[in-house]
């Protein structure tokens, strides 16, 4: 593939060597060449250049001096120095302090030359996927630990409510205070909406994507049935469009889309009378676009661009919060599907999610 | 002892309300007002006189926005005479070690008190204090 090709950089102060090398690699490599090792720097500082090749050499500044300049720059790249005579301290140098891979003796085989690239080649890709899985691993070690930190609040807290109604009803001696009861189902019913986000959270975290048919309007009508308490004064109009056949990830797109209407029904404005969410879907052969449009509280400018992170939560006018989980699995579902998301939010008018979807009917 | 007067910050309105059941019920409690954002219990902090100024504030620790460390840290910025006056112990449902060493090293807050709230452990916390 043309963008995937490696980048080299080659610098030596004798030009015929730079032109053949180039006009010998430029085939396989995305080569770049340098006279003198300030050229060099200028590239390393500005092109994420994968392998060096550098001569021993040079008027200003020897090989091994110009390869540990480089090591702040691009501290994965695979380095080979190149010495016109065998010199053995030359060698033990450059591996000591430019963490040199191979080092290659002039005049120079040019097979064995392309063999080295490609050996380094090969290391540099692994290096890079060792790196992207510590990355990984690295996000998922924290997530880890901002999950336990978040167990130890957000479950025991309604349950410490709980015991402290059953407190309270114990010094009053009356054995049904309707005032109470509701106070604890209220717990309840948080502490179980937590547990539900924390297992789609999992599900979505571990499985692969499972390919189904999807009819939108049946998913809208059974998202719909299935959210807990709409109250009255909530008005919601569904427009779904959908002419061809949709293959989707069943599970994660009801697992968005859920969650999103359950913000909305939420998170309602106390000063409208009439509390409005519009859902629109339009589902063609490519994809589908869903708005998600409320006129509830809105979210303020300063923490829109915090809404998709993990226990990142608002303190709402109408009291009513959220896991801090919601949006944070909406978005990592997403991105193992393919989609985007956007949204647009203002005190005033209200709060708008738009999704895309990729539909995958060629990939079943 | 005084019946004193005690603030609540806490983002759990279903704590609140628990609070300020069990401390209406104590005869050395004057008055609880409760705020459920250490943004509005610090604006009305700040219309306060020091004579209607809290005796106790009861603060919560994990809250969004303006988490219990936060609020102390601006309630730290009134004058010394206020601060003085006023005791605060904090409360949490959590079992997190470096929230609870923390509340614990605070120069302003007392103690550290487990939810629910005990209101005869937080009378042997405070009552030689007035």
């Amino acid at each position: 593939m043309q963008t995937d090709k490696i980048k080299i950089l080659y610098v030596d102060d004798e030009e015929n060597n730079l032109n053949s090398f180039k006009s010998f690699f430029r085939k396989y490599y995305e080569v770049y060449i340098a006279k003198n090792a300030a050229d060099a720097l200028r590239i390393v500082e500005t092109i994420p250049v994968e392998i060096i090749l550098s001569d021993q050499r040079m008027p200003a500044i020897t090989g091994v001096e110009f390869l540990e300049k480089t090591l702040p720059f691009c501290p994965n790249s695979v380095r080979i120095l190149i010495t016109g005579q065998s010199d053995i301290d030359v060698v033990i140098d450059a591996i000591n302090r430019g963490q040199v891979f191979k080092y290659i003796q002039k005049p120079w085989d040019w097979e064995k030359l392309s063999l080295i690239l490609e050996n380094a080649s090969q290391v540099f890709l692994s290096k890079k996927e060792i790196n992207s899985k510590n990355t990984e691993l690295e996000k998922l070690n924290n997530e880890l630990n901002k999950f336990v930190y978040s167990v130890s609040h957000d479950l025991r807290s309604p349950l410490m409510s709980i015991l402290g109604v059953l407190e309270l009803s114990k010094m009053e001696k009356d054995s049904y205070n309707p005032t109470y009861s509701k106070k604890i189902e209220d717990c309840v019913l948080k502490l179980d909406a937590y547990l539900r986000n924390i297992i789609d959270y999992y599900i979505n975290s571990k499985s692969d994507e499972l390919l189904q048919d999807i009819n939108f309007q049946e998913l809208i009508n059974d998202i719909l049935k299935s959210q807990n308490k709409i109250d009255d004064g909530v008005f919601i109009e569904t427009n779904v469009k959908q002419s061809e056949e949709f293959i989707g990830d069943l599970f994660r797109i009801k697992v968005i889309l859920s969650n999103l209407i359950s913000n909305a029904i939420k998170f309602k404005n106390p000063e409208n009378a009439e509390h409005k969410i519009q859902i629109v879907i339009n589902a063609n052969q490519k994809s589908v676009y869903i708005t998600i449009t409320d006129n509830g509280i809105g979210i303020l400018q300063e923490h829109l661009e915090h809404i998709f992170k993990m226990f990142f939560r608002t303190l709402t006018a109408n009291e009513k919060q959220g896991s801090g989980i919601g949006l944070y699995i909406v978005k990592e579902a997403l991105e193992k599907i393919g989609g985007t998301i956007e949204v647009a939010s203002s005190l005033e008018t209200g709060t708008s999610f738009k999704i895309f979807i990729p539909n995958k009917v060629n990939n079943k | 002892m005084k019946p004193i007067n005690i603030l609540l910050v806490d983002d759990s309105d279903i704590d609140l309300f628990i609070h300020q059941t069990f401390l209406s019920k104590c005869d050395w409690v004057n008055s609880v007002i409760p705020f459920n954002s250490g943004t509005l219990a610090l604006a009305y902090l700040a219309d306060c006189t020091l004579s209607n100024w809290p005796d106790l504030i009861l603060l919560d620790i994990q809250m969004p926005i303006m988490n219990g460390f936060e609020f102390l840290a601006k309630f730290n910025f009134f004058e010394d005479e206020f601060i003085n006056k006023c005791k605060v112990v904090m409360v949490s449902s959590s079992l997190d070690f470096g929230d609870n060493s923390r509340a614990r090293a605070n120069s302003i807050a007392l103690d550290l008190l487990p939810k629910p709230l005990n209101t005869a452990q937080l009378f042997e916390i405070i009552k030689d204090k007035y």
